[in-house]
């Protein structure tokens, strides 16, 4: 009977286990790992069922303009993403130094909070670019110079732009940069979505910098 | 002289006596403990089998937990997809030695018409039945020390020998599969998983960053630790936009300002209205994201009052925590709690 109940109890705690994460990012995906300012980052959801938002992104109305909802695609040719692409991107693409996921909001709203791994160019500097500052952004991203001064986009990284969500523009005019300086359309995509997005579904986020009172 | 009689009867009685212990003994005690062992053995290989089934299955759906996988899978990763033939003849020389490993460690049973199987119950159940029949053959009852043996035996063997039937006719499924397999194994135990990349390698020896109750991490983006090329390229963008930012406070270093610095005085100085609009509405969103550290001596009124001048206004604080604090008059030093707008 002793060695039943070991048995049982055993059993029983293998199966406890299966369910240890209640909210995963999706059904075959519990969680996953990143990296932020060299530090490593899991990014899992919340896993309190009952937890809502509560200022954060909760708010539903904002003037329009300027804050209106934004048209599904930016460029015919740039992909939109939704979370789970994006996700995959960290997982792979920034994982391996492919691609890259920015934050095109203004620098102010990228401390607050942003999406793990992701780097901030505020849409203006895009947006407003010369070609030499764009030429300087680009070698960042992997672009080589040819003997001839030509462009060779063949390195460079992948980008998935983001910002605060569906009535954002700050993605549009960070692509609309990029795309005025010839940066190739099939390695920019579009997560739509946003910040708000990404908060709605209680994923992991970093604060760069807390404000405290 | 020898009483003939008398000796008959003491050697009657001894004898006697052994028969009647004998019996007791051996007799009725050896019948009854071997069929009593055998129910016992029987009903443990019963639980065990329970057990593995069980086990198996929560293993294979399971990837957060199997904190001993390893180069084994990533050896059938390559093993795999050298059998697909396509892309990845260029790893051959790695995969030639990574297979002799295979071959010691994982009794990969069938490798083909583009089939991988692996026949991990009748492994796990050869295994533990030859324990179970050594115990039998023995008479021995089987200890708790025996039984967690067994059910350790069990678990390693799953984690071991956990790949499910993989259908190789899509090369790209496969691979697929089995990259998501090693990302599960990099999520689980990152440091047996050094021959992922070099990258994953890095990550693996820093600490996790503790999660608040939002999910929330905070980094010290100053910190000397970052020695990645993601946090590296982020430098060279902060520099870059430090560059523009600097200047922006004119007159400082005049003659010291390049061509494509003056550039980007113009451009960052041409706001937009829908800028000023984001500048805006970030003040608005900053307070909202105000949080508060606990320190010795407050209480949720005195941090009302010093947020918005009201005592009577903790209930917004306490409104805002519910994860946090489940009574108004309870809140402990070092706690940080939201204090909305």
């Amino acid at each position: 009977m002793k060695q039943l109940l070991i048995f049982s109890l055993l059993s029983s705690l293998l199966l406890a286990n299966e369910n240890a994460i209640t909210v995963k990012i999706a059904e075959d995906m519990p969680i996953i790992y990143t990296t932020d300012s060299g530090k490593k980052i899991k990014i899992e959801r919340i896993q309190d069922t009952n937890n809502r938002l509560t200022d954060d992104y909760t708010k539903t109305s904002r003037p329009c303009p300027p804050f209106c909802i934004q048209p599904t695609k930016i460029d015919p040719d740039i992909k939109n993403i939704a979370e789970l692409e994006l996700i995959e991107f960290i997982r792979d693409k920034v994982s391996n130094k492919t691609g890259i996921v920015i934050d095109a909001r203004l620098k102010s709203w990228f401390e607050l909070e942003t999406i793990p791994s992701s780097v901030n160019i505020p849409f203006p500097i895009m947006q407003n670019a010369s070609k030499k500052k764009a030429e300087m952004i680009f070698k960042i991203l992997g672009m080589k110079v040819k003997s001839d001064g030509t462009w060779d986009f063949s390195n460079t990284k992948e980008i998935a732009v983001f910002c605060n969500g569906l009535w954002c523009e700050q993605s549009k005019h960070f692509i609309k940069g990029m795309l005025k300086h010839n940066y190739p359309k099939e390695k920019l995509f579009y997560y739509r979505a946003g910040f708000q997005g990404w908060k709605l579904l209680g994923l992991t986020t970093i604060v760069h910098k807390e404000i405290k009172k | 002289m020898l009483n003939r009689d008398q000796y008959n009867q003491d050697e009657y009685n001894d004898y006697y006596k052994q028969e009647a212990e004998g019996a007791e003994i051996k007799g009725f005690n050896e019948d009854e403990g071997g069929f009593m062992g055998k129910v016992i053995l029987f009903l443990g290989l019963i639980a065990l089998g329970v057990a593995g089934y069980f086990g198996f299955k929560a293993f294979s759906t399971t990837t957060e937990d199997s904190h001993t996988l390893t180069k084994e899978k990533l050896v059938i990763k390559e093993e795999a997809s050298k059998t697909s033939e396509s892309t990845i003849e260029e790893e051959a020389p790695k995969t030639e030695t990574i297979e002799k490993k295979v071959i010691k460690t994982i009794e990969i049973n069938k490798i083909e018409n583009n089939k991988v199987t692996v026949n991990t119950e009748e492994t796990i159940k050869e295994e533990v039945t030859t324990q179970v029949q050594e115990k039998l053959e023995n008479n021995q009852k089987m200890s708790t020390e025996d039984i967690s043996k067994i059910v350790s035996l069990v678990m390693n063997k799953m984690e071991k020998e956990k790949v499910e039937t993989l259908d190789t006719n899509n090369d790209n499924d496969l691979l697929n599969a089995l990259e998501n397999r090693d990302n599960d194994i990099l999520e689980i135990k990152p440091k047996e998983d050094k021959t992922i990349t070099s990258n994953s390698e890095s990550a693996i020896e820093k600490k996790i960053e503790k999660v608040d109750t939002y999910n929330k991490v905070t980094l010290d983006t100053d910190s000397k630790n970052n020695d990645e090329e993601l946090t590296e390229l982020s430098k060279q963008i902060k520099k870059l936009l430090n560059m523009a930012d600097e200047s922006n406070e004119p007159r400082k270093k005049p003659t010291q300002v390049t061509t494509e610095v003056t550039e980007a005085i113009i451009n960052n100085n041409s706001t937009t209205s829908y800028e000023k609009s984001i500048r805006q509405e970030i003040k608005v969103r900053s307070n909202e994201m105000r949080i508060i550290i606990v320190k010795q001596g407050d209480t949720l009124n005195k941090i009302a009052k010093r947020a918005y001048g009201k005592a009577s206004s903790y209930q917004k604080i306490f409104d805002a925590n519910p994860d946090i604090l489940n009574r108004a008059d309870r809140i402990y030093v070092g706690q940080k709690l939201r204090i909305p707008k």
